[in-house]
């Protein structure tokens, strides 16, 4: 039992999320500066959350450099600037598009997210459906009924035992299940209504919203596996969020509306991770969405020698029909142009051995040598040219 | 929350703190609990020769979170009793300490430090991993390992020297204490339960404290408590549950 | 999530149930391919096809002889996310093995894992490879590593050995390193 608690808790404390309202229960607003009283279940959940936070803080899992942190504070605090002294933001080494909200007002997002954002248009709609939950309190929510659902329950399967029905309390569970889930929905749809008017507000062109999504759906399509992606499986459908959202960026009106996207600034705070972040979603092998976004990334960006040679290594990594003409194909790319790694010309030297084109393969293996001659596997490389 | 985090392998690289908790329930479980407290203390060879006395203890934050179970027996934290049970957790220690004649001092984590402050927590971490380790391995029988069935000798390695240094230390104390209490509601669900002769579980306590000598890493002593009575939210249970912890301590 | 939640559970339960045994510092077979010669006694439980060895416990250090992982196969296997996992691949060349490996790793848990020296190694008879590894554990101790390795017939033999950057690593490295010159491999 207390087991299943300790984990049916961590699972509440972070709301995961991307992001209208319903008929909710009447919850007040959090307040700026506000703390829940100490004798309330709220309090129990923050000092939870509070703990996650140091552990989180001291995982050596969080980005510490400046800019890009001051980056996402900063559109934090023009979404909202009353919450923004409140609301501590945690960019986390996680290659999944995620971010999460703790009841105690520290955010996570994960790298998988920031890299998948075209724009911080995108972003700050997300981070506005994270806001979202903070203020509308979903955290307590969520935690009440999952507490008193699950304590009906306990009575409902006492009292069918009694009677000699315990099947009976099976299906109650079933019911019980269910009723939390619809509540969940409901909370994304009001974070993703919360997220959306404050991005609008704040001056970002409100077509970014759903872009966000129609993304993220094509590499779920792709990838053919619908919980895939994490965030589909408790959230409300995509193709209902990306029509729900349409309808809300079509309904404002030309003089209200934003024209904000911030396309580069987003590509040049995030360049210099681009490389470690894409070979984190590699080391995924998610590879069917990886492909999407790359190919979305080269679209957005242009060809950067990066962006191709990791392209060639999904494919090298991948080895299906076909992919070692692509990886061979993305390698040459990368290296027509400057600044390409010269561990391409190791992976297109992988992919010409693997094929028996040796001819291809000593070049490829020379070049990197050649490129490379301090190269921590210099001797090892070389050995493969014995070996050819 | 963390998704990746919620699928470990058996071969797994991870060491995370919550297992303590895990660590220690899992003993809960098999145990049959009775009403009185029960604890089972190793010790390093060093600690039955050498002793140093008066000795300086560097107490680690102490590790304390009170919980009420609920009528379904989920656990929710109160932040309330906690607060209480860390101050009664803290009079006790520092009552029990002074009879051991030993002197107490607060550890502070390094503050505008980065540097320092990661390696601090390096060593906190290490702890965390060498503590389940103790607790895996000399608790469970089921995990014992031949090579340590009459040893103990588990140490966070030289880099303790570090604290010994900045505080003037001799010894390091960590504590780490769960305390949970059934609801009205869940009060109701044990007698329903009873009354159809089905034993349930209330509330619990459970605990576990090391003692580290800062000169070596070695971990030279380490209890664990569990027990289906107690309270930390009233001084004088508090200071019971501190004694049985603690009073076996080479101090 | 609650169904992730309650299948780590099961999962500690069932590596609950690994059971060790002692392991004398005397020639060992690990496999009908390979053997080791280790300086020191050890505590040994299996894991499918993995060999775990350890001192002070698998978090704090470990070595881990792989025997034959096969075309398809995963490197240490997650109940039910198999097809998620990096597989093997007949044919691999060192560089890419090392790949496998690092990318095994962080399915399991590690974080942050990187990888050095990749070079020739002479795995018994085995012409193989050896490197180096740092990561952290999903909470952020610091770890290094050591893995050497052959492919024979198709398959992969490895050794890896795991231990806290502070102290447990060091503490069995240089058997560990003799242990590695020990190796002897069965045409």
């Amino acid at each position: 039992m207390l087991l299943r608690a300790t984990f049916v808790l961590s699972t509440i404390l972070g709301l995961s999320g991307c992001a209208t309202p319903q008929t909710l229960p009447d919850t007040a607003n959090i307040q700026p500066g506000e703390r829940p009283d100490i004798t309330t279940d709220e309090a129990g959940l923050w000092m939870a959350s509070e703990d996650v936070e140091r552990r989180l803080a001291a995982s050596g899992r969080v980005l510490t450099d400046p800019e890009i942190n001051a980056y996402v504070k900063e559109i934090i605090c023009r979404l909202s600037p009353e919450y923004c002294a409140d609301v501590r933001v945690y960019i986390v080494r996680t290659p999944h598009f995620n971010a999460s909200m703790y009841p105690s007002g520290f955010m996570q997002v994960w790298t998988g997210l920031i890299l998948r954002a075209e724009n911080e248009a995108q972003l700050a709609y997300v981070l506005g459906h994270e806001l979202g939950h903070y203020f509308r309190r979903h955290s307590i929510q969520q935690w009440r009924t999952v507490r008193d659902t699950a304590s009906a329950m306990t009575f409902f399967s006492i009292a069918t035992a009694m009677a000699g029905v315990g099947y009976v309390g099976d299906i109650g569970a079933l019911v019980a299940m269910g009723a939390l889930m619809s509540y969940s929905r409901e909370f994304e749809r009001e974070a993703d209504d919360v997220g959306f008017e404050m991005m609008s507000k704040a001056g970002y062109s409100p077509d970014e919203a759903p872009k966000i999504w129609q993304a993220l759906l094509q590499e779920r399509d792709a990838s053919g596996d619908p919980n895939q992606l994490i965030f589909f499986a408790t959230h409300p459908s995509t193709e209902e969020r990306i029509d729900t959202l349409k309808g809300l960026a079509t309904a404002v009106p030309a003089s209200a509306r934003g024209v904000d996207v911030g396309a580069e600034r987003h590509a040049k705070i995030t360049h210099p991770y681009l490389s470690e972040w894409l070979r984190d979603d590699l080391r995924n092998r998610k590879l069917a969405g990886s492909e999407i976004m790359l190919k979305r990334l080269i679209e957005n960006r242009g060809e950067r020698p990066e962006l191709q040679y990791f392209l060639g290594e999904l494919y090298r990594i991948r080895g299906d029909e076909g992919d070692a003409q692509h990886a061979v194909e993305a390698y040459t790319t990368a290296l027509g142009q400057k600044g390409a790694p010269a561990e391409a010309y190791r992976s297109l030297g992988l992919v010409h051995w693997r094929e028996g084109h040796t001819a291809e393969a000593r070049a490829a293996f020379e070049a990197y040598l050649r490129a490379a001659p301090k190269a921590s596997d210099y001797a090892m490389v070389k050995s493969y040219l014995d070996q050819l | 929350m963390n998704p990746d985090q919620k699928s470990l392998p058996s071969s797994s690289f991870l060491v995370e703190r919550s297992r303590f908790l895990v660590a220690l329930v899992f003993f809960g479980l098999v145990i049959i609990l009775s009403g009185c407290a029960q604890t089972q203390a190793l010790k390093a060879k060093s600690a039955m020769t050498e002793r140093i006395n008066p000795a300086v203890v560097l107490l680690i934050e102490p590790d304390v979170q009170l919980s009420v179970v609920t009528a379904s027996g989920l656990q929710e934290p109160n932040a309330e009793w906690t607060e209480i049970g860390r101050r009664n957790v803290a009079q006790a220690l520092e009552a029990l300490l002074k009879e051991k004649n030993a002197s107490l001092i607060a550890y502070r984590a390094p503050q505008n430090d980065l540097d320092r402050a990661h390696r601090h927590n390096q060593i906190m971490k290490m702890h965390g991993a060498v503590g389940v380790s103790i607790l895996n391995h000399k608790y469970n029988e089921m995990l014992a390992l031949p090579t340590k069935v009459d040893r103990f000798d588990w140490t966070l390695g030289p880099d303790t020297q570090m604290l010994r240094d900045e505080f003037g230390a001799d010894y390091a104390l960590f504590v780490f204490m769960r305390d949970s209490y059934a609801s009205a509601g869940r009060v109701a669900v044990i007698a329903v339960a009873a009354l159809l002769g089905v034993g349930m579980q209330g509330g619990m306590q459970l605990g576990f404290a090391s003692l580290v000598d800062l000169q070596t890493g070695e971990v030279v002593w380490f209890n664990r408590l569990i027990s289906g009575a107690g309270d930390l939210r009233t001084p004088e249970p508090a200071r019971q549950a501190i004694d049985s912890l603690l009073t076996d301590a080479p101090l | 999530m609650k169904t992730r939640a309650s299948i780590s559970i099961i999962v500690l339960l069932l590596s609950a149930c690994t059971h060790y045994t002692l392991l004398e510092p005397q020639r060992y077979q690990v496999s009908e391919v390979y053997s080791v010669e280790p300086q020191i006694q050890w505590n040994h439980a299996k894991q499918g096809a993995v060999e775990l060895w350890t001192v002070d416990g698998p978090l704090l250090q470990a070595v881990r002889l792989v025997n034959g992982v096969n075309e398809g196969d995963v490197l240490f296997p997650v109940f039910g996310q198999d097809k998620k996992l990096p597989q093997f691949r007949a044919g691999m060349s060192a560089t890419e093995v090392q790949e496998f490996v690092v990318d095994s790793m962080t399915a399991s848990g590690a974080a942050d894992v990187s990888s050095s020296n990749l070079r020739p190694f002479q795995f018994g008879a085995l012409p193989g490879f050896r490197f180096e590894m740092q990561f952290l554990s999903a909470d952020g101790l610091e770890f290094e590593g050591i893995a050497a390795g052959a492919t024979s017939e198709e398959k992969l033999y490895l050794i890896l050995y795991t231990g806290t950057r502070s102290h447990y690593f060091d503490k069995y490295k240089s058997d560990v390193e003799r242990m590695l010159q020990s190796i002897q491999t069965r045409a």
